[in-house]
């Protein structure tokens, strides 16, 4: 079907969407956008969230050994647990925006999103003799971005098991790209402005419904082939198996999958991976 | 700044060729906005001996609000504020968990997020003062924002299992604090 560009003093609004024939458009489209959604390529009536700022920041994650516990005549070595978080800098807008955030060239993807809680490692640690331990493969280190104030952090938590002494996590430097949305989640978009007209030309820049969608931002996109990174559309993690009782050992276990990238632990036996949409962001 | 029908395709780019918006391609907007929040009581787990004790095995599903029919994704935050820990004869509670600092913290709401975790040991024939050590993780607490049939929900996933201990010593327990989640979201689809 052919694509159309609309102006409709009727609706207030301004459309471009597919029509069976471009002489005598449908109307629908121009006054329900929402329920007329696959033939809608975009109208001024819409909320398109506006990128305000991107930045990539150094996170230093610091190593993780295992505890020395010494009860004569016993010395344990017990494994541990940690969690932090650390500043990535402002982001820049009042109130709590929409953030997405990715690891720049980490475990050979140029970009890896950060959705949910992401498993970015598995502990490597040996006992004294140089032996791997078995117990590595059921702990983890993940990662997860945040905001506090007008901070945004990353955080990081994970485990390394018992009996590690050397090498449970190393050190590891992270650069992180953070994507900020000019939009505060509270139904005030912060680019609508109604003395603005629905559109507007210039040399340089065209803004369209009251300024919502401007050529001097940019948009999340998708269906370009061009995609560079992903919105998770559910769970990104199955935990599989019952918690058992009595003596017996855990009996579940945890699996982090999303595109290709996969960690998982403990007793599992899932070929779980999550549905998730290619997008592209600036 | 050209606008231009290209291939059938409107076309909109800036100078240095960037797409700014291009009809045969698709663009996230935001159908509605879904502020709340909710709750989950406390839980607990103990062991009686080595070879017993109680244990969660939990996946349940709490619907928040209506979205739009088409909306496939949230963008947003969420943030928890967790309620008090507990200790039980002397034992402290050995769920670990993210820190009450953490509580003003607002995370991104996408995928899955572990909420809390703890270690599992399950020695059979143990001194008194041997510590817990980091054999398994033996509970887990996971939460999913997502949408099904035309809601925002939270999926939840919990797993408790304290380590064992011996019969001579106090009950060891692991303690899920109760926990408030507030979000911040906003639903929408690609078109």
């Amino acid at each position: 079907m052919p694509v159309i560009l609309r102006y409709a003093p009727s609706y207030n609004a301004l459309a471009v969407y597919e029509t069976a024939n471009a002489a005598s458009p449908a109307d629908g489209p121009m006054a329900d956008p929402k329920a007329n959604a696959s033939v809608v390529k975009f109208h001024s009536g819409l909320q398109y969230p506006t990128l305000k700022t991107q930045f990539d920041a150094v996170a230093n994650l610091p190593a993780l050994e295992g505890e020395t516990i010494v009860r004569p005549p016993t010395t344990y070595y017990r494994g541990a647990y940690h969690q932090g978080q650390l500043s990535l800098g402002s982001h820049g807008q009042a109130d709590v925006p929409i953030i997405k955030a990715a690891l720049v060239n980490y475990g050979g993807r140029s970009l890896l999103p950060i959705e949910g809680s992401l498993i970015i490692e598995q502990p490597t640690g040996q006992f004294v003799s140089g032996t791997p331990l078995a117990e590595n493969s059921r702990f983890f280190r993940a990662i997860e971005v945040g905001i506090a104030g007008s901070t945004v952090y990353l955080n990081y938590f994970g485990y390394v098991p018992a009996g590690t002494r050397f090498g449970g996590l190393p050190s590891r430097t992270l650069t992180v790209r953070v994507w900020v949305y000019d939009w505060v989640i509270d139904g005030s978009p912060t680019r609508y402005n109604a003395a603005q007209p629905l559109l507007s030309f210039s040399p340089t820049r065209i803004t369209v419904g009251r300024g919502q969608f401007d050529t001097d931002y940019s948009y999340i996109r998708a269906n370009t082939g061009n995609e560079n990174s992903l919105f998770a559309t559910t769970a990104t993690t199955e935990i599989a198996g019952t918690s058992g009782e009595g003596f017996a050992e855990a009996n579940w276990g945890w699996r982090y999958s999303v595109d290709g990238w996969t960690y998982q632990g403990q007793t599992i036996s899932s070929s779980y991976a999550a549905p998730f949409k290619r997008v592209k962001l600036p | 700044m050209t606008l231009r029908w290209q291939g059938g395709a409107l076309q909109l780019t800036r100078p240095d060729g960037t797409v700014i918006f291009n009809s045969d391609e698709q663009l996230f907007h935001g159908t509605d906005y879904l502020t709340g929040s909710f709750s989950f009581d406390a839980q607990e787990v103990y062991m009686t001996g080595p070879e017993n004790g109680s244990y969660v095995n939990t996946t349940d599903t709490t619907v928040l609000k209506p979205v739009h029919p088409n909306a496939t994704h949230l963008v947003g935050f969420f943030r928890r504020v967790w309620g008090p820990t507990s200790t039980r004869n002397g034992t402290s509670t050995v769920f670990v968990e993210n820190t009450s600092t953490w509580g003003e913290l607002w995370k991104e709401i996408s995928g899955t997020h572990i909420f809390s975790t703890a270690p599992l040991d399950n020695t059979r024939t143990r001194t008194a003062d041997q510590p817990v050590m980091y054999y398994f993780i033996g509970s887990i607490f996971t939460g999913t924002f997502t949408i099904e049939n035309s809601s925002m929900v939270f999926k939840r996933r919990l797993i408790m299992r304290a380590s064992t201990t011996p019969s001579t010593a106090s009950y060891r327990y692991v303690y899920q604090p109760s926990v408030t989640i507030t979000y911040r979201a906003l639903a929408g689809f690609f078109t």
